[in-house]
């Protein structure tokens, strides 16, 4: 039943109608979840609990066979399901990110989208008992809530994602020196962004990140018309950021536009991949199952990883 | 500005007009940059990159396309403007594409037989082979040239309307070799205005080239007598000249090609006819021929044969002709049989114009005048008897036939007589007329028969006056008063010495005046010509008697197409003595030529002009034979005019001279009655005399007509003419859309 309707969901252009975040990022998690064939529940890392006496019905390769051989008892052994991961997601809600909110413009803004993927990822890595936290900023840090389990906070989380309106410029170079002295413990980072900013301050800033141990994602939120430019007639282009009016014919700047945005887009990309931080590209007309997917790359690689250690 | 336009171009305004619209461009592109939309962006920064790179190369581009634009109107404009250009220039830069339409007007009229000055040819030979030469070069020249052919003596025909091409060369050759001369006059008139009005409503800008290739003979190009009705071929000329040619012109586009001789000498027959006019067997006729020495030296020795019928030949010769005058000899010849005969004059002599040498006439030979006396007043003794004087004043007994055939009756004969075949009717004294031959009287008169009233004791006074006078609407011409005169005859009137030269009072004209005084007139009937005194339209008196009213003796009135003259006397010895002197033969003579019906053809006209008879249609059927002078045969249809009693014919196609001999058949017994008719050239035509190109010059204007020795410019054919650029614009125009419409694109789609 989830499976047929469920992709549905994943549409942006569907999900922008369910205004309420936490029914939205749900619909997300178990859309895309329902199909997959490995079970994500799988905890990654288990701590030894306590024993407790076989009964029939119990998985014989639980059995601690040790103890059986000193009391010729059987018994299992049972585990802690610990959160190894704690992941703080950093939302940028500037200016910029409200493009794409206009009545004549169907969809998502871009904040809409990262506000949703930030909710799909809070319920998901909830569901798995990861540590969630979200930081939103712009020129300095909006709000900061700290990574935690408890489920209460992934409300507070919604609600928050809700609350936000984006405002100001991006400014990633104080708020990310900030950012990394509060989230200490090594965990992963999620920047949520349309990277609107200066590039050798972003990519200083996602070194220190890397420094200080953390697996870092980025996602870069462009919206289509940003990375296709469909603008055909005299149009005034009024700067969200800067205060800048430009008056142009589109069609005789688009090539020329695109090129810009691709350059930037590689340096990104080529930015990303030196530091080893993952660099995924969402376009707010495609479906959130991307961003997903390209998260799930990334958990069963550091977990891959993690067995190697 | 519109003036320095017109120059080179049809519609100078609407290029103005284009010219303005140029603006319309930069204000659409200044309304398009005030329209836009705004759009709050985001990547600011890569547009601001993007837009720095690319300014200059936008700015260019936008640029190139106005000016694309803008060049695009202002063709459009060009273009309707419909620009020309001198040919002349046009070649030198390559574009010569000068399209003519030679419109040729050959004159064909008789004195194109004449040798064309400096050449063994005829004039029409010359221009046929100049048309001839022009039609090839441009044929091989595969030039666009449009051909009109037309001949003077056929106004509205086109002889060829039709293209230069190889294949239509043949055509032409076979139409322009098929010109012979006609025997019409010129009418140059007719064939410029023709021409006028097939260029009406065509196009401004097309070339017209008009040559007349004319041997300019006053003849043609002067018509004194035609100046009020018709315009002057000098101006029809000018106004034609001034139609095609276009403004700035410098060569003209109408050219009088002269090519006629400047020798005029030349003899004419002019005219060829009896005497007489009527033709009667037995009696003796005079035929004058006229000689016209049209040339500048005097002639001497003109010798003139006159062929009549099939063989008999009279010569006569004219001693000597001075220079523009006429000479006429007379020929005379007793016809033995009745109907038509073909009397035909001819100059033995050849001279320039041999056509004019000839000329003919349809002699219709007649038993005689059959003329009726109706007698008022019979008696058993001859002598007493009204009719007797005037029967023998007529018919003089004698061997000299007088041509007259008489018939005396009474008036209870003449009451049911049919009148047709009368060509004169006396009443002498007669009593009165029943209504119902006054009727047929009238209708009679006025088909152009000759009534003589002769009044006397019998005359009924008050029927005369009801019917016959009808207050000036019958045929009497006066109104009868009262008898004056002395009836014991001791006083007298005589008849006055004729004043007017009136036909009929020849004997009393001149010196013969004092014969006057041997009449003696003792009574007679006083007369009123109208209530107030004057003389009414169509009435005259011809002669008074000299009492002391000086009452009127004889009075004239046209009727219809005849006539009726009124004696105040009798023609009998009861009134008058006048019946014993000579001069009462002589008068009576001259009455009966005078008062003779004639028919409303005499058988003899011009070349050109139609033959119209009219016949009795309960008598004959309505198709008629003709045969033509090329001895062709044609059956022709008459048609019944409005009343259906008269079958009307008329026979236009009287292009060649000589004898038309026209066969109508009668009902009763399919016998048939042959008519001749006798068509000439115009007299005028022989006349060489030639405008002076001088005075032609004066009246035309040299702006647009060139008159020109020879034939040579046609047969070139290279004069220059405007060409029009629009083919040019428009591929232009084309050519400019095309390259916006591709720039616009390309720099589209690279962005």
């Amino acid at each position: 039943m989830v499976a047929t309707e469920g992709k549905n969901y994943l549409d942006p252009l569907v999900l922008d109608k369910i205004k309420k975040l936490d029914v939205r990022a749900r619909l997300v998690v178990e859309g895309f979840m329902t199909g997959q064939h490995r079970s994500p529940y799988h905890g990654f890392a288990v701590e030894f609990a306590t024993h407790r006496e076989y009964s029939p019905g119990d998985e014989l390769r639980h059995l601690d066979w040790k103890v059986w051989s000193k009391t010729d008892r059987l018994y299992i052994k049972q585990y802690e399901e610990e959160t190894n991961l704690k992941c703080t997601m950093l939302l940028d809600c500037s200016k910029s990110m409200r493009y794409g909110s206009g009545v004549d413009r169907p969809g998502m803004s871009k904040f809409d989208y990262g506000a949703t993927l930030a909710a799909c990822m809070a319920h998901f890595m909830q569901q798995q008992q990861d540590a969630v936290g979200l930081v939103t900023f712009n020129t300095q840090i909006q709000r900061n809530l700290p990574a935690s389990t408890h489920p209460s906070h992934r409300k507070l989380i919604m609600h928050e994602l809700q609350q936000t309106e984006p405002d100001d410029k991006t400014d990633v170079g104080n708020v990310f020196r900030d950012l990394i002295q509060q989230i200490g413990k090594r965990g992963m980072v999620m920047l949520i962004s349309d990277l609107f900013v200066d590039l050798p301050t972003l990519e200083k800033s996602l070194q220190n990140f890397r420094h200080a141990r953390h697996e870092v994602v980025v996602f870069h939120v462009m919206h289509d018309d940003e990375l296709t430019f469909p603008f055909q007639d005299n149009t005034l282009f009024r700067g969200l950021e800067m205060d800048i009016d430009l008056h142009i014919e589109p069609r005789a700047l688009r090539k020329s536009y695109l090129e810009t945005v691709d350059r930037f887009r590689q340096a990104v990309r080529k930015a990303c991949s030196v530091n080893g931080i993952d660099y995924v590209l969402l376009n707010t007309k495609e479906p959130l199952d991307a961003a997903l997917s390209s998260y799930l790359a990334f958990r069963q690689r550091t977990s891959r990883m993690k067995h190697r250690f | 500005m519109l003036q320095f336009f017109s120059g080179f171009m049809t519609n100078p305004g609407l290029f103005l007009a284009g010219a303005a619209a140029i603006s319309v461009p930069i204000i659409i592109h200044l309304l398009n940059r005030r329209k836009f939309k705004i759009v709050d962006w985001a990547a600011m920064e890569f547009l601001l990159e993007a837009n720095r790179r690319n300014r200059r190369r936008i700015l260019l581009e936008n640029l190139l396309l106005l000016m694309m634009r803008c060049l695009a109107i202002l063709l459009l404009g060009l273009l309707l403007a419909r620009p020309f250009m001198n040919s002349d220039s046009l070649s030198r830069i390559g574009m010569d594409s000068v399209r003519v339409h030679r419109i040729v007007v050959i004159d064909d009229s008789p004195s194109m037989r004449v040798q064309a000055a400096g050449t063994t040819k005829t004039g029409l030979e010359v221009a046929k082979s100049a048309v001839i030469e022009l039609a090839t070069r441009s044929a091989a020249k595969a030039s666009d040239d449009y051909l009109t052919i037309r001949l003077t003596s056929d106004p509205e025909h086109k002889l060829y309307d039709g293209p230069m091409t190889e294949e239509s060369l043949g055509d032409i050759e076979q139409r322009v070799n098929g010109i012979t001369p006609s025997d019409t006059r010129a009418k140059l008139d007719a064939t410029l205005q023709a021409i006028e009005k097939s260029l009406l409503g065509k196009g401004d800008a097309t070339n017209y080239a008009v040559y007349v290739i004319t041997d300019l003979r006053e003849g043609d190009w002067v018509s004194p007598e035609q100046v009020d009705e018709e315009e002057k071929i000098s101006s029809v000329v000018k106004r034609l000249a001034e139609k095609i040619s276009h403004e700035g012109d410098k060569t003209p586009r109408v050219a009088v090609l002269d090519i006629g001789g400047d020798e005029v000498e030349n003899l004419i027959i002019t005219s060829i006819k009896p005497t007489n006019n009527t033709v009667i067997v037995g009696v003796e006729a005079e035929f004058e021929v006229t000689v016209f020495n049209a040339g500048e030296r005097p002639v001497d020795e003109v010798e003139i044969e006159l062929v009549i019928g099939d063989g008999t030949t009279l010569k006569e010769t004219i001693g000597h002709i001075d220079p523009q005058t006429s000479e006429t000899k007379t020929f005379r010849y007793v016809f033995q049989d009745p109907g038509p005969v073909r009397v035909e004059a001819a100059l033995s002599g050849a001279d320039r114009l041999p056509i004019d040498n000839r000329r003919h006439y349809a002699a219709r030979v007649s038993v005689g005048r059959r003329i009726l006396i109706v007698d008022g007043d019979p008696s058993p003794d001859e002598e007493q008897t009204e009719s007797y004087f005037v029967e023998r004043a007529l018919a003089p007994p004698g061997d000299y036939p007088s041509g007259n055939v008489i018939e005396v009756m009474a008036e209870s004969e003449f009451d049911t007589l049919v009148l047709d075949d009368y060509a004169v009717v006396l009443l002498c004294n007669v009593y009165k007329l029943t209504e119902h031959r006054i009727e047929s009287l009238e209708a009679w008169v006025a088909e152009g028969g000759g009534l003589f009233v002769a009044l006397g004791d019998q005359v009924d006074k008050d029927s005369y006056n009801d019917l016959l006078y009808k207050d000036g609407a019958g045929l009497l011409p006066a109104k009868l008063e009262a008898r004056q005169g002395d009836e014991t005859h001791k006083v007298w009137a005589n008849p006055t010495p004729a004043s007017l030269n009136h036909p009929v009072m020849k004997i009393f004209s001149g010196d013969l005046g004092i014969v006057t005084q041997f009449v003696k007139i003792f009574r007679w009937w006083s007369v009123s010509l109208s209530e107030d005194g004057t003389i009414p339209e169509g009435v005259s008196v011809v002669n008074h008697w000299t009492d002391a009213d000086q009452s009127p003796a004889l009075v004239e009135k046209s009727f219809g197409k005849g006539r009726v003259l009124m004696l105040t006397t009798t023609v009998d010895r009861g009134w008058s003595d006048w019946p014993l002197d000579q001069s009462y033969v002589f008068m009576f003579q001259d009455m009966i030529h005078y008062m003779s019906r004639r028919d409303s053809d005499d058988g003899n006209a011009i070349v050109g002009l139609p033959i119209e008879i009219q016949m009795d249609s309960s008598k004959y059927k309505d198709e008629v034979e003709i045969t033509d002078p090329a001895n062709e045969k044609e059956v022709v249809l008459s048609d019944p005019d409005s009343s259906g009693r008269t079958l009307e014919l008329i026979y236009s196609k009287t292009q060649r001279h000589g004898f038309y001999q026209l066969k109508l058949s009668r009902i009763a017994d399919s016998t048939k009655d042959v008519k001749l008719f006798a068509a000439n050239i115009d007299p005028h035509e022989g006349r060489l005399v030639r405008v002076s190109r001088e005075k032609l010059t004066d009246s035309i204007g040299e702006e647009h007509v060139s008159i020109q020795q020879g034939v040579d410019s046609l047969a070139k054919g290279d004069e220059s003419g405007w060409s029009e650029l629009w083919k040019w614009i428009l591929a232009a125009a084309v050519l400019v859309l095309c390259g916006e419409q591709l720039m616009a694109w390309a720099f589209g789609r690279r962005r």
